[in-house]
């Protein structure tokens, strides 16, 4: 049989296995190889035209001036300190390891405390409406009204769901200006309405872990604004939610993650007179700041202020309390940490 | 086959292969963590996100999530803490207590945080323990083939020999079943274990010896002496 002869490419054709794969990994290095050149060497400047980069969101740092770290009160010591409210010229800090409350004056001394008369179990928030304190005693299931003395006024001892599972566990509270008192109940996944003795009015929440407008996974630190909206951390959610005074969803802030504007664990929260959303976040060591309609607006807590790589002032930051234009961060290990923010009140 | 087809399937089998195995390993985290305490999922969502936080893609990470990087509070710690700071889950005993150190953690040293003898994802031995409990989860760590002069000899069942006490309870499988006290075995059973005298939280430095009273947290107490002599019992 007379056989065509093969053309030149014919015959370069590879008619066996290992020609093939050494052709396959040939190319593939070329093209690996390109990439690297492209990304190595740039060799040419393909957004020539583009508008310019945006600051990088990290670089947003929010104007405030630290005032006041203090590590510990001059003459006492706190163990595992979880928020901190202000009234009658002294600042509350809850003192969660050893269940009580100090009273710390302007120059950092404990002139109050309140385990001669008070037993504590894990106080984890505190709140004021300038005449009494309210605290949230998350292992008792109780709310505690004080006067700015310390005296015991009520204790309120909180309802649980019909069918619940766990004990009542408080671990956020806040007076809302119509007087009803506002608690959050970390093991049921609920946030409940009472009015001013205490009686429930009302709970939010599914009575189970959710998310969206349908509730909560583990509810911590809520805040009112001046109209009456409530702020409630929506702690597993990574998130802030925001209720009408009825309690009905209106949006949230924030969302799970690890990046500037969105939240790993937040844990406290504080709302100004312009409605800008203050968040702690315990896993990011920093506070954030949302503009009213969720904007990012920054971060708090720069050891260098103008520098957001210079490290965080916190450890693991945990309450807040807003006094004025003065912001006041309850950290965990490093203690009362407070700063003044212009244009905050 | 031909040559490409050939390496084209060879490349697809090891694909399709490693697949498969990280889909297994990944399946098989969530059943483990799936109804546990660390299930903090809402109905829908998988368990892992909640802990291994999806990373924004055009986001800038804000900063590391080891804020300190040395010292008591590093490491993973901060991580646990997140969670276990009396808001997710309540503060216990004495374990986030800076100032009394957790044995034998090393916080910031890679291997020697909480996850040296526990892991979020473990759940058959209880307490999210890596390894069984008792005794024998001691000795992953405290083997010794010398004479010691530890008052308990722990060595003494795998010996074959009894405690100083001459007492030991054959039936309990491990040095669990030592007993100091009532020779007889009539007394209220006070096996003497590992933690009888030591805890892995809130005891002392070097010697994990319990010597403290008791925990403001959580009311919990670890006091050496009274892990024996409970009032009431008249031993």
């Amino acid at each position: 049989m007379n056989k065509r002869p093969y053309g030149p490419f014919e015959r370069q054709r590879p008619n066996d296995g290992q020609p093939t794969v050494l052709l396959v990994l040939a190319g593939a290095l070329l093209i690996g190889g390109g990439l690297l050149a492209g990304i190595l060497f740039k060799p040419f400047d393909w957004q020539d035209n583009a508008a310019p980069a945006p600051a990088r969101v990290s670089e947003l740092v929010y104007p405030a001036a630290t005032e006041l770290e203090l590590t510990l009160p001059a003459n006492e010591e706190w163990l595992l300190p979880s928020a901190a409210a202000t009234a009658g010229g002294l600042t509350f800090v809850l003192d969660a390891g050893h269940g009580r409350i100090l009273g710390i004056d302007s120059s950092g001394v404990a002139t109050y405390d309140s385990s001669s008369g008070l037993e504590l179990h894990q106080p984890m928030a505190i709140a004021t409406d300038g005449r009494r304190l309210f605290v949230a005693d998350s292992l008792a299931g109780q709310v505690l009204i004080l006067d700015l003395a310390g005296r015991l006024e009520k204790a309120i001892r909180l309802p649980g769901p019909v069918a619940a599972e766990e004990e009542v566990r408080p671990i956020g509270v806040a007076v809302a200006p119509d007087g009803r008192i506002l608690v959050s109940d970390a093991s049921n996944h609920r946030v409940l309405f009472l009015d001013g003795d205490g009686s429930l009015l009302k709970t939010v929440g599914a009575d189970r872990r959710a998310e969206g407008s349908e509730g909560f996974n583990v509810p911590g630190a809520l805040t009112v604004d001046a109209r009456g909206n409530v702020y409630v951390v929506d702690t597993l959610n990574g998130r802030v939610v925001k209720l009408s005074p009825d309690g009905e969803f209106i949006r949230d802030y924030g969302r799970l993650g690890g990046t500037a504007g969105t939240l790993s664990r937040p844990k406290g929260v504080a709302v100004d007179g312009a409605g800008r959303v203050f968040v702690s976040d315990g896993l990011l060591a920093a506070v954030e700041v949302f503009s009213p309609d969720g904007a990012y607006l920054g971060v708090i807590g720069r050891r260098d202020p103008a520098n957001p790589t210079s490290g965080s002032l916190f450890q693991a930051p945990a309450g807040l309390w807003l006094d004025g234009d003065r912001l006041y961060v309850t950290d965990r290990f490093a203690g009362l940490v407070t700063f003044s923010l212009p244009g905050a009140d | 086959m031909t040559g490409p087809t050939r390496a084209f399937a060879l490349v697809g089998v090891v694909a399709l292969v490693l697949l498969a195995v990280g889909v297994g390993v990944v399946l098989g985290e969530e059943k483990n963590v799936a109804g546990t305490k660390h299930d903090v999922a809402t109905e829908g969502t998988p368990p892992c996100v909640y802990c291994h936080i999806p990373r924004d893609a055009q986001g800038e990470l804000l900063y590391a999530r080891d804020p300190n990087g040395v010292g008591p509070y590093s490491g993973l710690k901060p991580f646990c803490f997140s969670c276990h700071d009396g808001t997710v889950a309540p503060l216990k005993s004495y374990i986030f207590d800076l100032t009394r150190p957790d044995h034998p953690a090393d916080p910031g040293v890679r291997g020697q945080d909480c996850t040296r003898c526990h892991d979020p994802h473990e759940t058959g031995y209880g307490k999210f323990l890596k390894l069984p409990g008792g005794a024998d989860f001691c000795r992953n760590c405290h083997f010794r083939a010398g004479p010691t002069d530890h008052p308990v000899d722990i060595d003494a069942l795998t010996a074959g020999r009894a405690p100083p006490d001459g007492h030991w309870d054959p039936e309990a499988g491990d040095f669990s079943g030592t007993r100091l006290w009532n020779a007889a075995g009539t007394g209220p059973g006070s096996f003497v274990k590992c933690l009888t005298c030591h805890s892995p939280h809130g005891s002392q430095p070097d010697t994990a010896i319990n010597t403290v009273a008791v925990s403001p947290l959580d009311g919990s107490s670890v006091s050496l002496c009274q892990s024996c002599h409970v009032s009431g019992r008249g031993d």
